[in-house]
C-alpha cells in the first residue's frame, strides 16, 4: 500500500470518534432576552456535522431558547431579542441579507406536540416542497412524499391512507409526519423540542429508532426533559442552567463522570 | 455532597454502604479466626469460622438484589450508576474473600492431628496480618472515598506477594528435608495461596474505589511478584 494512504488510514481510525470531525452550528457569545429577563446568558457551542447533539436541563434553564435561536424561530416572539452570532456552516444566520423562509428549509423543526396541517397525509408532506419549487412535475413530489414518509418510517403504516387527514392518524405517527414533512425539504439540520413527551414508550421508541437512522445523514439537535433519552440517542450532551451553558462534552462523558459538579447534581437528581 | 431531590434514593445508598462496612467486618474477622483456628489447631474455632461464612453469604445476596431493584427503579447515572455498580463489585470479592477464609478454617480441621512446629506458622502469621491491615485499609478507603489510600493498598500487594513467594520456597524446603511435613506443608502451602488471593480480592475493591472516586479506570498495570507459578527447587 503506497504509503501515504496507509498514514492516512492510521490517522483516520486514531482519530476520537467522541470528537467533533466538521462543525456544523457554532453559537458565539449568544445572549438571549425576552424583554427584561437574560434567558441565555454568553453561550459558546459547536454542535458537529452529522449526529445527534442532545440539549439537557431544567425547565427555564434556556435550552428550548438556544434551540429556536438556531433557525431564528424566536423571531416570532415579539419581546424576544438575541445578540452574539449563530454560524451554520460558517455563515451568520442573523445577517439582515438572510431570508429565514430559506433557513427554515435548512433548518427543519420538529415541536413537543405533533401539528400536522389539518389537510391529507399527502399534502402535508408535498405542501412544503411544492412552494420552496422542488418538484417539478407531480411524479417528482410524488417521489418526495413517499421517499420523505419512507425515511421517517412511515410509508408502511400509512400507504394505504395518503389521502385520509393526517390528524387522524395516532400520536406517535403524526409525530413521525411531522419529521417526514421537515425532511421532506432537505434539511441540513433538524431541530426537535421535546418530540417524545408527548407520546407513549413504544411510539417514543419508535422516533428513538428514527433518530438512530437519520443521524447519518442530518444534524439532528434534540431537546429533551428524559435524561435516559438523551443519553440513548445522542453522541453529544450540554447541559444548560439558569441561562448558562455549564458543560458540553461527548455523551459517555457528561453520564459517566461529568466535570461540572452542577452537571452532577442535575443528571442525578440532585438539583432540578 | 447534595442530598437527592427523592429522599428514599439516598437512604437506599446508604444502606448500601452500611452493609458494605458490615461484610467487611465480618470478613476480616473470618481472616483472623481462620487463621487462630489453624495455628492453634482448634477444629472447634474453624467450625464457627465455616458458619459465620454463611453470613457473608447472605449480604452479598441481599446486596446483589438491591442493586439490581435501585438500577431498574431509579435509572442511576454518573457517581451514582458508579456507587451502585461499585458496590455490587465489592460485595462479590469480599464473598470471595470469605470463601478462602473459610477453606484456611477447614484446613484447621484436617491438620488437627499433624506434628506441627510453631516456626512453620510464622511466615502464615505475617501474610495474615499484612493481609488483614490491607483489607481494612481498603475498607476505610471505600468508606472514606479515599482515592489515594486505595492506590496506597494497590501498590502495597506487592508485599504480599513477595511474602508468598518465600514462604512458598520455604514450605517446599521442609517438604524436601522430612517427608512427614508433606501433609502439613501442603496445608499451609494452601493456606498461604488463599491469602495471596485474598490480597487480589483487595486489591480489586482498591481498583473500584478509584474508579468510584475518579470515574476513570486505574490504567497501568500492578506490580506484581507472585513467581511461584514458575519456580521449580531441584536437589543440588
Amino acid at each position: 500500500m503506497d504509503m501515504a494512504v496507509q498514514r492516512t488510514l492510521q490517522d483516520a481510525t486514531s482519530i476520537d470518534p467522541s470528537l467533533p470531525k466538521a462543525i456544523k452550528v457554532s453559537g458565539r457569545d449568544v445572549n438571549a432576552y425576552y424583554g427584561e429577563k437574560h434567558a441565555l446568558k454568553h453561550v459558546n457551542v459547536d454542535i458537529p456535522d452529522k449526529g445527534v447533539m442532545a440539549f439537557i436541563g431544567p425547565s427555564g434553564c434556556g435550552k428550548s431558547t438556544f434551540l429556536r435561536c438556531i433557525n431564528r424561530m424566536n423571531d416570532t416572539i415579539p419581546s424576544c431579542r438575541v445578540t452574539g452570532k449563530i454560524l451554520i456552516d460558517n455563515q451568520d444566520i442573523y445577517r439582515p441579507s438572510l431570508d429565514v423562509v430559506q433557513l427554515r428549509a435548512r433548518v427543519g423543526m420538529v415541536f413537543q406536540k405533533p401539528k400536522p396541517f389539518p389537510k391529507s397525509v399527502f399534502e402535508n408532506i408535498a405542501y412544503a416542497p411544492r412552494i420552496h419549487g422542488l418538484a417539478r412535475s407531480k411524479t417528482d413530489l410524488e417521489e418526495i412524499v413517499v421517499t420523505s414518509l419512507k425515511r421517517a418510517g412511515l410509508f408502511e403504516e400509512v400507504k394505504d391512507r395518503l389521502h385520509d387527514p393526517g390528524t387522524g392518524l395516532s400520536g406517535g405517527q403524526q409525530q413521525r409526519l411531522c419529521i417526514a414533512r421537515a425532511i421532506s425539504v432537505a434539511p441540513d439540520i433538524i431541530l426537535m423540542d421535546e418530540p417524545c413527551s408527548a407520546l407513549d414508550p413504544i411510539a417514543t421508541a419508535r422516533i428513538e429508532e428514527l433518530m438512530e437512522e437519520l443521524r447519518n445523514s442530518y444534524t439532528i439537535v434534540i431537546v429533551t426533559h428524559s435524561m435516559q433519552q438523551a443519553a440513548r440517542v445522542s453522541q453529544r450532551t450540554a447541559f444548560f442552567h439558569l441561562g448558562t451553558l455549564v458543560e458540553e462534552g461527548s455523551t459517555e462523558m457528561i453520564f459517566n463522570s461529568p466535570k461540572d459538579q452542577r452537571t452532577q447534581d442535575y443528571i442525578t437528581g440532585r438539583i432540578g | 455532597m447534595n442530598e437527592h431531590i427523592v429522599k428514599s434514593f439516598d437512604q437506599e445508598l446508604l444502606l448500601l454502604d452500611k452493609k458494605i462496612a458490615q461484610m467487611g467486618g465480618l470478613a476480616e474477622r473470618l481472616l483472623a479466626q481462620a487463621f487462630d483456628s489453624l495455628e492453634k489447631r482448634d477444629p472447634k474455632l474453624g467450625e464457627s469460622v465455616v458458619a459465620s461464612d454463611r453470613a457473608i453469604d447472605q449480604l452479598e445476596r441481599e446486596l446483589q438484589e438491591q442493586t439490581i431493584l435501585m438500577i431498574a427503579r431509579r435509572q442511576p447515572v454518573a457517581n451514582d450508576l458508579r456507587h451502585i455498580m461499585t458496590v455490587l463489585k465489592i460485595a462479590g470479592d469480599l464473598e470471595r474473600t470469605g470463601d478462602l477464609a473459610k477453606n484456611i478454617a477447614k484446613r484447621a480441621l484436617a491438620v488437627s492431628g499433624e506434628n506441627h512446629p510453631k516456626s512453620l506458622m510464622t511466615g502464615l502469621k505475617h501474610m495474615t496480618e499484612l493481609a488483614l491491615r490491607q483489607l481494612k485499609d481498603v475498607l476505610d478507603a471505600y468508606a472514606e472515598r479515599d482515592a489515594d489510600k486505595a492506590l496506597g493498598v494497590w501498590r502495597h500487594d506487592e508485599q504480599i506477594d513477595a511474602m508468598y513467594n518465600s514462604l512458598f520456597r520455604e514450605l517446599l524446603t521442609y517438604m524436601m528435608e522430612d517427608p512427614r511435613n508433606i501433609g502439613l506443608c501442603t496445608h499451609l502451602l494452601f493456606g498461604a495461596k488463599n491469602i495471596e488471593r485474598i490480597g487480589d480480592h483487595t486489591t480489586n475493591i482498591a481498583e473500584n474505589v478509584y474508579y468510584l472516586v475518579h470515574g476513570t479506570t486505574l490504567a497501568d498495570d500492578r506490580p506484581k511478584s507472585d513467581d511461584t507459578s514458575s519456580t521449580l527447587i531441584r536437589r543440588e
